[in-house]
């Protein structure tokens, strides 16, 4: 019975039920006419809905979290938490623009350095990059803290992004000025000196990531890899179980492992460890592509089709198994079906492949 | 004539036969022939009849076959076949020697029975100081044959630090050759180039030996030499093996050879006759024939008939080994080979050009770009006239005749390449000839040691490629977690609402039934009536909410009945959620019928009414002017403390605050009477405060109606 109540009261409160009509009606229904309800209507009714939108998107509801905070915004307008609360649950389901429309509102309400860098992290991902750029510096302008810091990080993303990474490199060192303990700057910071084949200084902040975070898999696996590729295959393994042992899971350190396996001819543990990654990522193209190279390698054609197959069903844009595939082909004698492979690996980027087809395709 | 090899890698083991190099044709039988059957020696057949020979006897025998062994082993003429059931003999027997191994695995190498070979020269290891020097020499030969060239290397090395200043002096260049070789077929063997090798059918490879395979340039007609058995029965050589003839095959509208056929006359002879070149259209052949040390004769296709072969005239032929041949593609240039005096050393390319009278021209040395102290031969022009393709084991061959490709533009040869691992192997490697379009080349090979050498097509898979391993892997740590975004804005704060139910029944006192009744709710802090409601009519229930933290006044009235009132102060609840029940009996006016009038309220210890007391007061009133008959008695009341003439004085005053208030709006003053009872009549006990606060109280009474 008080539930029952309780509930009606609270359809009252909300409703637009007032106390003289009620004091009129002398209907029949029992409950209607003694209740009497004097709770005034609540003024905080934007702030509830929007309480429910935090809850709602701290739960990871964005969908509902939006709605409650559309809500929230329709009682009261110039409400710009609620603005910016919609943008990172837009953002969080993927809808850049929209994320990026909403700190614009949460911005010219409130103008502080978090809204902009919330905004720049957007565009960064809107690939809307000069935007992005902009709104980092604004940050900078406004904050010297910790907001600063990541202004400065993303801009070294964005400029990486950009492969300019001369300038990548100055802004996640400034980052990491602010911020001695960013191992995320110091790990992209590794990553920039690896795409400018300086290896030796990738490895030092690598390594410096996870001095400071000794859990960080991808310094692991980026370590790894740049240690293959100064072949110094041991080395590569030993990081690659350090990230497979943070995380068994790790599929892309298996595959970056069991391509060192074979450089090294140690086959068996290459097949292991490309089955395993693809067992953890089923649908993993890459570690597909490469089972298929060892299993082409031992001449083992037909299975290695198969895993070709499956690579390029599962990314169908995958220039390099259409490349690796075509070559297969051709040593199952079929040269057409190898042409073809090698023509849409070279629509697709594969720079090798028009040399294949221009030299055997005409 | 030379044959070749394994290549483990492959499932086929490609052996090519390259024949004219050697000087006695019949080398060809004894190296690779071996159907043909030996007799062993009378001495041996006696021996094994005999089977409790006495050991006296055994070692005599094994002296002997040893001896009889050595003599052909030995000789000017080797015969390493029939060496080698000698010393085999002899070790049945029991003879187990180092000498003797080491010579069973020399005559093994030398009939190209590697496996066996390295077998026995294996045995001679762990060698003692005494081992024969060269036996390293060979292992290190057969290990780069069997592809273990880090063995092969470490072999030679040994052999090298063994040899004495002088033996170095003169076998060290040939050391560092193989050396080199190894370390260039380890790097080619580690990046083969794609090719598919298919062996052709059974119209063309037979249960006897197939060899030397020329095709034309479009890959119609296929010349190759094969030793089969001849319809006149007098085939076989000394040796008694078939006489090498020359066959050919055309390729049907299906694009299958068809059944080959043996050339027959004026091609064949009843001896040795091999093909040695072709030119592009299949119209003009070259034969290879064993006289004068090796000659080449030329026959013509005229009207459907191969014209009787010809020597070729001196500028060819010279008094030392000439063998093969082929023309340019518009047939004006001859290239052969020789080892004739003057050249670079061992075999070398001629080139020889067609006159104005149509005969071949002075034979030119290639020269140093293709000619090197080594062998060079099966020079093969293809239709661009700038590629050939040339077999040597000079330049940077991988051990034996490789394969090699050069090109020749504004006079200039290019530096020869090497066309790769499995297309070239440790071994010996020719081709004869390539189809037009350079994809495919065919070669003689056999599967093993034991079999015999068929004709394959090696088809060139284009140029080397290798399949693409991905690394994989994120750049950028963000991309892991998601671009971290600063937190969203926290919860507000929202003020609680404190919601408290005031509900219950509004009944008879006496009879208990429901009473309809209007209710009216004060702020007292206000004085303000807040609402006005009437209780259910059926049930007499009524419910209200209110917001909480406040003192509220309850006035109940209903007709002919005394109105009731009460003081409600409703706490700030800490829940959000609070009832409270109050149930109302109402007292019919009656005289005599009590009520306290709970919402009158007194400044402390004054008779002043406070603001607080007006709704009530106006209740009073109401019900006065309602039933003008009504009169009644007001009482003040007080609790037991102070004294009591203190608390009678205060509760008369009090009540009769209350009297003149309802004079001044208007009621007669003899409807009303005021009475002081101080604390005579408590209706609740003086010793709790909540007890003392009930009878601090006004009262009214009927006293008529």
């Amino acid at each position: 019975m008080n539930k029952i109540l309780l509930f009606l009261i609270t359809l009252f409160i909300g409703g637009s039920l007032s106390a003289q009509n009620n004091d009129n009606n002398t209907n029949n229904n029992i409950l209607q006419d003694t209740v009497k309800v004097l709770t005034k209507k609540d003024k905080q009714e934007a702030e509830k809905k929007y309480n429910e939108g935090v809850i709602s998107f701290q739960s990871n509801q964005y969908d509902e979290a939006i709605r409650k905070f559309n809500e929230a915004l329709k009682i009261k307008a110039k409400f710009p938490e609620a603005f910016y609360n919609r943008a990172s649950a837009k953002f969080k389901k993927g809808d850049f623009l929209g994320a990026i429309q909403d700190y614009n509102y949460a911005i010219t309400l409130k103008p502080i350095a978090k809204y902009y860098l919330a905004r720049g992290i957007a565009r960064y991902q809107y690939k809307e990059y000069a935007g992005a750029l902009s709104d980092f510096d604004q940050v900078i302008k406004k904050d010297k803290g910790n907001y600063a810091a990541e202004a400065y990080y993303y801009k070294g993303c964005v400029y990486f992004e950009k492969k300019e990474y001369e300038q990548a490199l100055q802004e996640y060192s400034k980052a990491i000025t602010i911020d001695k303990q960013y191992a995320f700057a110091y790990h992209d910071r590794g990553s920039t000196y690896r795409m400018l084949k300086e290896y030796q200084k990738a490895l030092a902040d690598y390594r410096k990531a996870i001095q400071i975070n000794p859990k960080m898999a991808i310094a692991f696996n980026n370590m790894g890899s740049v240690k293959k590729l100064l072949k110094d295959y041991q080395g590569a393994i030993i990081d690659y179980s350090s990230a497979i042992n943070l995380d068994s899971n790790n599929a892309i350190a298996y595959n970056n492992r069991a391509t060192v396996y074979k450089e090294l001819k140690d086959y068996d543990k290459a097949m292991y460890d490309f089955s395993k990654a693809i067992s953890i990522k089923p649908s993993y193209a890459i570690a597909y592509s490469n089972r298929a190279n060892l299993r082409f390698q031992n001449k083992d054609y037909n299975n290695a089709l198969k895993d070709y197959n499956k690579a390029i069903e599962l990314d169908n844009n995958y220039g390099f198994a259409f490349l690796n595939r075509g070559i297969c082909k051709e040593m199952m004698r079929d040269s057409k079906g190898a042409c073809k492979d090698w023509a849409k690996a070279n629509a697709l980027g594969v720079k090798i492949a028009a040399d294949y087809l221009n030299t055997q395709c005409k | 004539m030379k044959n070749i090899i394994k290549n483990n890698e492959l499932s086929i083991i490609i052996t090519i036969l390259f024949f004219i190099l050697v000087n006695n044709m019949n080398a060809y039988a004894q190296h690779i022939d071996n159907t043909a059957q030996q007799t062993p020696t009378d001495s041996i057949k006696t021996y094994k009849k005999s089977k409790k020979t006495p050991q006296k006897d055994s070692t005599k025998l094994i002296k002997k076959l040893i001896k009889a062994g050595d003599n052909i082993f030995y000789a000017q003429q080797k015969n390493y076949t029939k060496a080698l059931e000698l010393y085999l003999e002899a070790k049945e027997i029991g003879a187990h020697s180092q000498a003797l191994l080491y010579k069973i695995g020399l005559s093994y190498f030398h009939l190209k029975k590697y496996n066996n070979s390295l077998t026995y020269f294996n045995k001679l290891l762990p060698a003692d100081s005494n081992t024969n020097k060269k036996t390293f020499y060979y292992l290190g030969r057969l290990n780069a044959l069997h592809y273990h060239f880090d063995k092969a290397i470490s072999d030679f090395n040994t052999y090298k630090r063994k040899l004495s200043p002088d033996e170095l002096s003169i076998q060290g260049k040939e050391i560092k050759k193989r050396i080199r070789e190894c370390t260039i077929a380890k790097e080619l063997v580690a990046n083969p180039i794609p090719v598919f090798i298919d062996r052709l059918n059974s119209n063309i490879n037979t249960q006897y030996v197939e060899y030397a395979p020329i095709v034309s340039f479009n890959d119609s007609i296929l010349i190759f030499t094969s030793r089969r058995p001849c319809s006149s029965g007098h085939c076989t050589d000394n040796n008694g093996v078939y006489y090498e003839d020359v066959y050919i095959s055309k390729k049907d509208s299906t694009g299958h050879w068809g059944k080959a056929k043996n050339m027959g006359k004026p091609i064949n002879t009843p001896y040795h006759d091999a093909g040695a070149g072709l030119s592009a259209d299949a119209s003009k052949l070259f034969i290879y024939r064993s006289d004068n040390d090796g000659d080449l004769y030329y026959s013509e296709l005229k009207e459907g008939q191969w014209t009787k072969p010809k020597k070729l005239n001196a500028n060819i032929n010279s008094k030392a080994h000439e063998s093969t041949a082929s023309l340019s593609y518009d047939n004006m240039k001859l290239y052969f080979s020789s080892n004739r005096e003057g050249g670079y050393g061992g075999q070398d390319i001629y080139q020889s050009d067609i006159d104005e009278k149509g005969n071949w021209g002075p034979a030119k040395n290639l020269m140093g770009k293709i000619n090197t102290p080594y062998d060079e031969v099966n020079f093969i022009p293809t239709p661009d006239g700038k590629t050939y393709y040339f077999s040597s084991n000079g330049h940077n061959s991988m051990g034996g005749l490789d394969i090699f490709k050069v090109s020749y533009k504004d006079s200039t040869w290019s530096t020869p390449v090497n066309l790769g691992y499995p297309i070239n192997t440790p071994d010996d490697n020719v081709i004869y000839s390539l189809s037009a379009d350079g994809t495919r080349a065919y070669i003689a090979s056999s599967k093993s040691d034991s079999t015999l050498h068929d004709i394959y097509m090696i088809t060139f898979a284009g140029k080397v490629k290798k399949a693409v391993d991905n690394i994989d892997g994120t750049p950028l740590a963000i991309i892991t977690t998601g671009p971290l975004l600063p937190a969203i804005e926290p919860l507000r704060n929202i003020k609680k609402l404190n919601l408290t139910v005031l509900k219950g029944k509004i009944t008879d006192q006496y009879t208990h039934k429901p009473v309809y009744a209007q209710i009216e709710l004060t702020d007292n802090t206000s004085n303000t009536i807040v609402a006005t409601f009437n209780s259910n009519e059926k049930t007499g229930e009524y419910l209200v909410s209110l917001p909480s933290g406040k003192d509220y006044g309850i006035a109940v009235k209903a007709e002919d009945y005394l109105f009731y009132s009460d003081n409600i102060a409703v706490k700030k609840a800490s829940k959000g959620y609070k009832e409270i029940i109050k149930n109302i009996a109402l007292m019919k006016i009656a005289v005599g019928s009590k009520v306290v009038l709970k919402n009158i309220f007194f400044a402390t210890g004054k008779s002043t009414l406070t603001k607080s007391s007006e709704t009530e007061l106006q209740n009073l009133l109401k019900l006065l002017n309602d039933i003008p008959t009504l009169k009644i008695e007001v009482s003040g009341h007080t609790d037991n403390v102070g004294s009591a003439k203190k608390n009678q004085i205060l509760s008369k005053k009090r009540a009769q605050a209350v009297v003149n208030y309802l004079i001044k709006h208007g009621i007669a003053k003899n409807r009303l009477i005021s009475k002081g009872y101080g604390f005579t009549q408590p209706i609740a006990s003086n010793k709790t405060k909540a007890g003392r606060q009930q009878n601090r109280r006004t009262e009214f009474k009927v006293l008529a109606r």
